[in-house]
């Protein structure tokens, strides 16, 4: 503590306003260097390569967003892999798979439903609405049973049945109930008429995809996050974590829309990157590959192209109003009331701000170039546990941190499939499916030994080594 | 004579606990508040009802004449109040300027957005919320060392940053909960020179504290709380006279 007391009075001296513009520099630095990085690496990575390295540009997008949830707000999410698979299943179901028929308005109903209960959260707060959200994830299933008619006017009525039951509208303001029907009734019509559309077409374009299921899980993400986020500590990680297997479940039983367990989605397209850019952004992108880009380099500058916007978002939130006052509910709860901050808002908006961009990762990953298919084991619990092994071994708290640790992690499962491909024996056991063990021992090595994690031990050793060099210098 | 804040039969239980019992007290605008009692006597219980953190049980609240019933923290935050915790409640994770900052959070309004993009509304009100955040730590004379982590200050000053941190809120009331408590006698010296300004700069300070002399050093009227109760009112002379005051600080026998 003291020796960084010592520095940090040393640095002061210059002067604020010089100080000033050498920190603006030095912290635009990283980002050019990950620009230069960016463009430069399908010049000299193979076809293999290109592939780890998106897989790892998906794992950083997730990664970036848990570290706001986690390293920022101090909230646990053991059920990210969920918004992963949501995002990725929204896309896949609506590019290749068009909903099946029969279970359109059932959904529509679903999605309507949600979307009013999350008018009426917002406008409300009550802790009653408990109850409200619970029936709009029930009815988003019971679109299973094809139970319900086609019609705007069900999530109307079922808001206006809800009301009496509970007696609350008046006593809320029935203009609040009102427009929360209104939504209802609007998203349900709304969706209807896209999933209609979309059956029509048979499938839209992967972008329509990526937003939708933005959209889609923005939406799951509010209604979970405005309930769960009021518990604390492990009651926070049991929730999560049983929100994850719940819709784990879904992806794996919802057979006639997501393909079950053992089918899952394939033939998904890829995403055609520079179809979709100006002729000028392509040649660009060409001259920095140094030549023709195949489908693959292509997917990889798509990919880390939103990793680098996610990566400048989230440095810039962290450093703001709001991410002071993410970081302040981290600090103390207490504290952050007594300032003003609505500390409840805040929590459900870096829940949802991080679910959307694991959806994004999400679809992403369905839309894998050559891959292109996906099945409920890639979002499972698993998953979950990897991306907080990613965040924590990265640097809680740290957006580059989270880059290394999702490329960290990334090559580890590199070199296990290899090691499993290998069939090694070892005292009569054959060396496969280690990876549950690998990964805790990792957890538990980095609790152990990197606290901070990478990022952090690495800006130590460099700043440890730069004032060895200067002292050396100024001795000599 | 404007009130700020009242509190009209203000009681709160903890169980079968009464810690504050039907209290009637007013703070009125630029003069300085003590509440004072022996330990237990629902001091800072008062002050948790008052800034939001409880809910009274029966009785009323009111800030320059709304009730706070039903009202969060933040919400009371909101309507110009800001304090400090008895046992200190930095924000350890950010540094000294950042804490100050948070601060500022009450009176700014760019959202998630304008953050993540940079807007230029953006970009105007930093300037603004900086500024402040010196201009407080300049104040509380902490403005060397706002790099460093919040948590690496020794005790004393982790106490002047939070006053900055609460000021930064621009309050109109400022209370503060024991702020003298584990401070040495210099400090103490100078918490109460800070205070002084703090008033003299138009912010009504309610301090509780059991430290008699530092009480009646800066409090132009003091309210005595007993189990609960309260037991005695006025300028610190009276209070200090007032035999009832005298047998709750020394026990029965001082009769």
């Amino acid at each position: 503590m003291e020796a960084s007391a010592e520095i940090s009075i040393e640095r002061a001296k210059p002067g604020l306003s010089a100080r000033k513009s050498l920190a603006g520099l030095w912290s635009t630095l990283p980002f050019v260097i990950f620009l230069v990085v960016y463009l430069i690496v399908p010049r000299y990575a193979g076809e293999s390569q290109l592939t780890t390295f998106i897989y790892i540009g998906i794992c950083a997008l997730l990664a970036v967003g848990l570290n706001l949830l986690m390293g920022y707000a101090g909230q646990i999410s053991l059920g990210h892999a969920a918004f992963f698979g949501l995002g990725a299943y929204a896309s896949a179901i609506l590019v290749v798979k068009p909903v099946p028929g029969e279970v359109i308005p059932g959904m529509s109903v679903g999605v309507g439903v949600m979307a009013g209960t999350a008018v009426l959260i917002s406008l409300t707060r009550a802790a009653g609405w408990r109850l409200a959200a619970a029936l709009g994830l029930l009815l988003l299933l019971s679109g299973l049973s094809r139970v319900l008619p086609a019609s705007p006017i069900v999530p109307a009525a079922v808001f206006g049945a809800v009301m009496a039951a509970y007696g609350r509208a008046g006593r809320i303001g029935w203009w609040k109930a009102g427009l929360a029907g209104v939504t209802a009734a609007g998203v349900t019509s709304l969706s209807q008429w896209f999933l209609d559309g979309t059956l029509a077409r048979g499938g839209t374009s992967p972008w329509t995809g990526m937003i939708v299921g933005v959209f889609v899980t923005s939406l799951v993400a509010y209604l979970i996050g405005s309930q769960v986020l009021r518990l604390k500590g492990h009651y926070l990680a049991m929730a999560t974590l049983a929100f994850g297997i719940v819709v784990e479940i879904v992806f794996r039983q919802w057979t006639a829309v997501t393909g079950g367990s053992s089918d899952g989605i394939f033939n998904i397209p890829t995403i055609q990157f520079f179809d979709s850019i100006p002729g000028l952004a392509r040649r660009a992108y060409q001259a920095a590959a140094g030549g023709q880009v195949t489908m693959r380099g292509q997917y990889y500058y798509l990919v880390w192209g939103f990793v680098f916007l996610a990566v400048v978002l989230a440095v810039n939130i962290v450093r703001s109003r709001v991410g002071r006052a993410f970081r302040a509910v981290h600090g103390s709860e207490t504290a952050a009331a007594s300032l003003g901050v609505d500390t409840e808002r805040y929590k459900v908006q870096v829940f949802v701000l991080s679910a959307a961009l694991a959806s994004i990762a999400g679809s992403l990953h369905a839309h894998n170039a050559g891959i292109g298919y996906i099945n409920p084991n890639e979002f499972n619990f698993m998953v979950s546990v990897q991306l907080l092994v990613m965040v924590v071994l990265g640097g809680m708290a740290s957006v580059w941190g989270s880059m290394l640790g999702a490329a960290a992690i990334q090559i580890l499962k590199n070199w296990m499939l290899e090691l499993d491909k290998a069939h090694h024996q070892f005292l009569g056991l054959t060396l496969t499916g280690l990876d549950p063990i690998v990964f805790g021992a990792v957890l538990i090595l980095v609790m152990i030994v990197l606290p901070q994690g990478l990022a952090r031990a690495i800006g130590d050793t460099c700043s440890y080594g730069w004032r060895v060099m200067t002292r050396s210098r100024r001795e000599g | 004579m404007e009130v700020l804040v009242e509190t009209r039969g203000v009681t709160r239980k903890f169980g079968g606990l009464t810690a504050v019992n039907g209290v009637d007290m007013r703070v009125v605008r630029g003069r300085t508040k003590a509440l004072i009692g022996p330990n237990g006597a629902g001091k800072s219980t008062l002050l948790n009802l008052m800034t939001g953190v409880y809910r009274a049980t029966s009785g009323d609240i009111l800030v320059e004449g709304k009730s706070i019933a039903g009202r969060a923290a933040h919400e009371v935050a909101e309507l110009g109040l800001a304090r400090t915790f008895q046992n200190v409640q930095l924000f350890e994770n950010m540094t000294v300027l950042e804490n100050v900052m948070v601060g500022c959070h009450v009176w700014t309004r760019q959202g998630l957005a304008a953050g993540a993009l940079r807007w230029i509304g953006h970009w105007r009100e930093e300037r603004l919320i900086t500024r402040e955040a010196i201009s407080k730590l300049e104040l509380v004379g902490l403005a060397d060392v706002a790099d460093l982590p919040a948590g690496s200050l020794p005790f004393g000053k982790q106490r002047l940053l939070e006053i900055a941190r609460a000021l930064a809120g621009r309050p109109k009331l400022l209370l503060l909960d024991e702020p003298a408590s584990g401070l040495s006698t210099r400090e103490m010296d100078d918490l109460t020179a800070l205070l002084k300004r703090v008033v003299s700069e138009g912010v009504t300070v309610l301090l509780v504290d059991h430290d008699m002399q530092f009480v009646m050093e800066i409090s132009d009227e003091v309210t005595v709380l007993d189990q609960g109760r309260k037991i005695a009112e006025g300028t610190p002379e009276e209070v200090q006279n007032d035999p009832r005051v005298i047998a709750a600080y020394l026990g029965a026998e001082a009769k």
